[in-house]
């Protein structure tokens, strides 16, 4: 039990990436405050957590929005009087009609909603629970960038690719800002990871294009969350005390 | 905790330091281990101490190291895991370092760093996946942050060393992905061990220093404050031992309070 009485805050949570973390938090002890905009989802997740026997709250909240992730934290501060964890799952490059537009193909509005959609929402919780861990002389914070963020992706567009990279840049920043208050920083960068949102894609592929695809990966498959929430427990956890500034490529050895 | 019930443990330079750390913190999770040093007392010692196995060996002898595996593959008749850690240090100012000295040093943290991960990997190819794991098996390598711009003037051989170490990670990752076998190393920041009393001493002495000076110096800038501890690397090493990195190859880790970042 790795997160016993930790409280866990995680955004995306109701799916994906974010949603194999809170499993495995909800199942290790800690406190999950699941943050995600799709009510349905949300209530499920929350409800799932607590029939494995786990702890978890839920807040309907668009972590790009500043008034909702400030009060997103402040309430959990009133209710559960602190945040250990803050994982930061928002994020993907499949919000735009072409996910691998060429940069001459990219429009300028999309360049923008990608950059928004996989920045801000890290930077508004970051800034809104780093005064709470400072307090606290402690915290946990886990990123996630992608492979993409490397500049090695063939599968999303160049303003993802930038959104990504400013993750692992944003990481070391405040890692070394946040470092003297005993609250570590890092990212994972997965591979292509097959979430709710991606399976679909992947299932329109014809066989030759998925083996095209499993064969690429070194270790001859295709990763799935649990895969990547593995690395993130792992970075949210005491083992990992003095972690801090580095951003893991999950990747099958891509 | 028990995370890692049952897995067999190779550990080289396990008599101190990062080695005897991760040896106790593999011991604890439950894992099955085989301890080795060149230190034979040292590591017997120890291997009592956790109810483990021991075996003296001098992992730049051909013999030794075919004597190692060997007796890990008697036991067990697989090995899961090798942790690859044996190292040595010296320091000197770069324009005094001799062919001896280089050779030394190459010999201990590169060569036979590698030809250890080559005659392990060798017998992994033959066994079977880990229970609970799609893995053959997991090799773990020690480097150090050395290797990066942040490294230490008067290391130039083992900053050299190290950054091959972090290379033949990357290598022996792509050579064996495919037959369901990882490698990933660690980066260790400046760590209160044996190794870090000598480096403080041979540094003191070269640039007039009083005991506990370079120490200071070198851990003043540590962004988390506080010195490393061999426990500090341990913990990270039983994450690369254990499931939860099983979809992570070709890493090279730090674990360095934020000292370099990778830079």
């Amino acid at each position: 039990m790795r997160f016993t009485d930790r409280v866990a805050l995680i955004t995306a949570a109701a799916s994906g990436i974010g949603r194999a973390t809170a499993d495995i938090i909800g199942a290790e002890g800690g406190i999950v405050v699941a943050v995600d905009t799709d009510k349905t989802r949300l209530d499920a997740t929350v409800e799932a957590l607590k029939s494995a026997g786990g702890r978890a709250h839920g807040r309907q909240a668009d972590a790009l929005d500043s008034d909702q992730v400030a009060g997103v934290v402040e309430s959990v501060v009133r209710e559960l009087g602190r945040v250990d964890i803050l994982v930061n799952a928002v994020g993907g490059s499949t919000i735009i009609p072409r996910a691998a537009a060429k940069v001459d193909e990219l429009t300028f509005a999309e360049w923008q909603r990608l950059i928004a959609f996989n920045l801000e929402g890290t930077f508004l919780f970051c800034h809104a629970v780093t005064p709470v861990m400072k307090r606290q002389q402690s915290g946990k914070i886990v990123n996630i960038s992608s492979i993409a963020g490397r500049g090695l992706s063939e599968s999303s567009s160049s303003a993802y690719a930038a959104a990504k990279g400013g993750i692992i840049a944003f990481t070391k920043k405040i890692a070394l800002e946040l470092g003297p208050f005993g609250i570590n920083v890092n990212a994972i960068a997965p591979s292509l990871t097959l979430t709710e949102r991606l399976q679909p894609r992947w299932d329109k592929w014809t066989a030759e294009e998925r083996a095209r695809e499993t064969d690429r990966m070194p270790l001859r498959r295709v990763a799935v969350a649990r895969d990547q929430a593995r690395v993130i427990c792992f970075l949210a956890s005491q083992d990992a005390d003095f972690v801090t500034g580095v951003t893991i490529d999950v990747t099958g050895g891509l | 905790m028990a995370r890692l019930t049952g897995r067999t443990v190779l550990v080289t330079g396990a008599a101190s330091g990062i080695g005897a750390a991760s040896s106790r913190r593999l011991a604890a999770d439950g894992a099955q281990l085989l301890l080795a040093d060149i230190d034979g007392p040292g590591v017997e010692k120890l291997a009592a101490e956790l109810g483990q196995a021991a075996v003296r060996a001098d992992v730049t002898r051909g013999e030794d190291v075919d004597r190692m595996i060997g007796e890990a593959y008697t036991r067990w008749g697989r090995l899961d895991v090798l942790f690859n850690n044996a190292g040595v240090v010296r320091l000197q100012p770069m324009l005094e370092v001799t062919h001896d000295e280089w050779d030394r040093v190459m010999s201990v943290n590169l060569r036979a760093v590698f030809f250890v991960l080559q005659a392990v990997a060798r017998r992994m190819l033959d066994q079977g996946v880990m229970p609970d794991s799609e893995l053959r098996g997991k090799l773990i390598q020690t480097a150090s942050i050395a290797s990066y711009r942040g490294g230490n003037h008067l290391m130039t051989p083992y900053s050299a060393s190290k950054a091959g170490v972090v290379s033949l990670t990357r290598s022996a990752a792509q050579a064996l992905a495919p037959h369901r076998i990882t490698s990933n190393c660690v980066c260790p920041g400046a760590v209160e061990t044996p190794m870090w009393e000598q480096i403080d001493k041979e540094w003191g002495a070269l640039e007039g220093l009083g005991q506990g000076e370079a120490w200071k110096r070198r851990i003043r800038h540590i962004p988390l404050g506080r010195p490393e501890r061999a426990e500090d690397v341990a913990g990270v090493v039983a994450f690369l031992a254990g499931p939860d990195s099983d979809y992570m190859t070709g890493q090279a880790l730090n674990v360095d309070g934020g000292l370099v970042m990778g830079n």
